[in-house]
């Protein structure tokens, strides 16, 4: 039993000096950086359940003490938070790499503040994280929230603030700000977890859950007699592509058509194989049927009559992914009856839509203004000026913030030749010249957003 | 989503959720405190009776504390025989009649302590070597 109490104070030992040692990584990033709110709150959440761990390590050897023949029973339990502490591990680094000047942070600010306008988000809030990886993640929150209120159950300890998302981006793409427009798309997970984790559950998302069995139960004819187990998967496998086709159609209603186009833009950068366009993967559905809803969206929502007949390869690529007809979409993942599984959720989607549409009335935004500010911003964009302000027919007036991305990404797909022509000594065939006013256009609009948004917040109402 | 952390949560989730119930019940059995007892227990009861109605409208749609995801399904029915989860259901809720003579509780809890470990332990290693596991997704 000596020897069970000496492993015990041995295992409690080590996870104290892996604690303790976040803890003070934590406390360095903070004195060293200047964050946004929402990654100073996580840092400090963190800190909070450092000392929280180490009162709980306390505890066990005490039991462990009193109590020895628990001793297997208490290992095991700090083995449970021990990998508690690997996931919080993962989290915090890329966190306290996110400081203010590491990120796009008008895009950011301009992005929580849609969706606080979303109902039941006003006070939502968003860690940005730097991952190693080429892709942009919306940290799957609700299961890593469930975690950290299962170990405050188990530790006697703090809750993660309420509301608070996690949208990770890849590093190298950090500074950006078109590409970053995908984070939009990562903030619909956001809401449909917040809205999933809600107590009682959001009635939007609850009707959909049930209309996903209803379609599962008419397009699988043996449903019924499947294991329970694999019923679930079914569900969890309709559920993945629901997820992507809410959060793409979310972001379209929030940030219009400039989602599609950096969309387009991240799936040529991460060169996505041609064959993969009509193919449903266990985690998404195919890009072809993604396409067909955005294009759907951008029609029925007056957007594309503005932006459909853009010079623009990523127009052309938008239209022919959507034209594809859905008999020739295809399942990539293994498990029962793929091709039923993938018509359920076909049929899934007018739900999905509403439900979109229900959850985003008030944060949509306006083709209108759109069209109407669209050329003035992207003359100030060809005349190098950061349209905070434009001038319309004699009179000074302030674009939406909406509008000025939209006229920004039509204006980078169609314009930088114009605006490169103006200049001199400027080729805009020469990649390198070509990238750095692509840059210049990004720092434009990123402080016209800036400049907008501080406006409207001094703005009484 | 991350790519360490895909499918994997669930399981250590499981082993959140069952280290709570057996630090409730060994509170109960060595230190006579009950604090924590009936909630844990209750969570438990209502997350058992889901899987025992099959239903999955109410497996998924009334937010019960664990089982209700594939991967959660699967470990407990891989370390519980229906036996198992017939009879924890059942002491469950004999354990919250306030009517039971305390030892008899106490030597019911114990029982349970001795399932919901079972269950974190594999809840660990599904954890740990997610290939070998119900679901590697």
């Amino acid at each position: 039993m000596v020897h069970a109490l000496e492993g015990l104070v041995q295992d409690a030992s080590s996870l104290h000096r892996l604690v303790d040692s976040v803890q003070r990584f934590c406390e360095e990033q903070k004195a060293a950086h200047a964050y946004r709110s929402p990654n100073e709150d996580f840092l400090n959440y963190t800190i909070t359940v450092a000392d929280e761990t180490k009162l709980f390590l306390d505890r066990a050897v005490s039991d462990g003490l009193s109590f020895p023949k628990r001793i297997p029973i208490l290992r095991a339990h700090l083995e449970t938070i021990k990998r508690f502490w690997q996931q919080l591990h993962r989290y915090v680094k890329p966190a306290g790499d996110a400081h203010r000047l590491r990120l796009p942070a008008p895009l950011l600010d301009l992005a929580t503040e849609h969706v606080q306008r979303v109902e039941q988000m006003s006070s939502a809030k968003v860690v940005a994280m730097l991952t190693p990886y080429l892709m942009y993640f919306q940290q799957p929150h609700t299961e890593f929230k469930k975690l950290t209120q299962l170990a405050a159950a188990a530790i006697s300890g703090t809750h993660l603030p309420e509301k608070l998302g996690f949208v990770e981006l890849p590093y190298s793409l950090a500074p950006n700000f078109l590409a970053n427009l995908v984070v939009y798309h990562e903030l619909g997970h956001f809401v449909w977890e917040e809205f999933e984790a809600a107590s009682p559950p959001h009635l939007g998302i609850a009707g959909l859950k049930r209309e996903m069995v209803k379609c599962l139960n008419k397009h699988i004819l043996d449903f019924p007699t499947w294991s329970p187990e694999d019923r679930l998967q079914a569900l969890e496998q309709v559920e993945y592509w629901t997820y992507e086709v809410f959060c793409d159609l979310f972001a379209l209603r929030l940030i219009g058509p400039a989602f599609s186009f950096a969309a387009i833009e991240f799936f040529n950068l991460l060169a996505i194989n041609k064959s993969d366009w009509v193919t449903f993967s266990y985690s998404h559905p195919a890009p072809c049927c993604r396409f067909y809803e955005h294009k759907r969206l951008l029609v029925e929502e007056g957007w594309w009559p503005y932006v459909g007949d853009l010079k623009s390869e990523y127009v052309s690529t938008i239209k022919n992914l959507s034209a594809v007809p859905s008999s020739r979409y295809v399942a990539g993942f293994n498990g029962k009856q793929p091709k039923s599984l993938i018509s359920a959720f076909l049929a899934l989607r007018p739900a999905i839509r509403r439900l979109v549409r229900t959850v985003t009335e008030h944060a949509k935004a306006s083709p209108k203004d759109f069209a109407f500010y669209r050329r003035a911003v992207e003359d100030s964009f060809l005349h190098g000026v950061v349209p905070s302000t434009v001038v319309m027919q004699g009179k000074p007036r302030t674009p939406t913030a909406t509008a000025i991305v939209n006229a920004s990404v039509c204006f980078y797909l169609t314009s930088m030749p114009r605006l490169m022509h103006n200049l001199q000594a400027q080729d805009a065939h020469n990649v390198s010249q070509r990238s750095h006013w692509i840059h210049r256009l990004e720092s434009w609009t990123m402080k016209a957003v800036e400049d907008v948004q501080l406006l409207i917040r001094r703005t009484p109402n | 989503m991350p790519v360490d952390l895909q499918g994997r949560g669930q399981y250590l989730e499981l082993a959140l959720f069952s280290q709570n119930v057996v630090s409730a019940l060994l509170e109960f059995v060595d230190k006579d405190r009950e604090d924590r007892l009936e909630s844990s227990l209750k969570e438990a009861l209502a997350s058992l009776n889901a899987v025992a109605s099959g239903d999955l409208n109410h497996l998924v749609g009334e937010r019960v504390a664990a089982f209700a995801s594939y991967a959660q399904l699967k470990t407990l029915n891989e370390v519980w025989s229906q036996a198992d989860k017939d009879e924890a259901a059942s002491m469950i809720r004999s354990l919250l009649q306030s009517s039971k003579p305390v030892a008899k509780k106490k030597a019911q809890a114990e029982r349970l302590v001795g399932l919901f470990s079972k269950l974190q332990n594999q809840a660990l290693r599904d954890f740990e070597q997610p290939l070998n596991a119900a679901v590697a997704r």
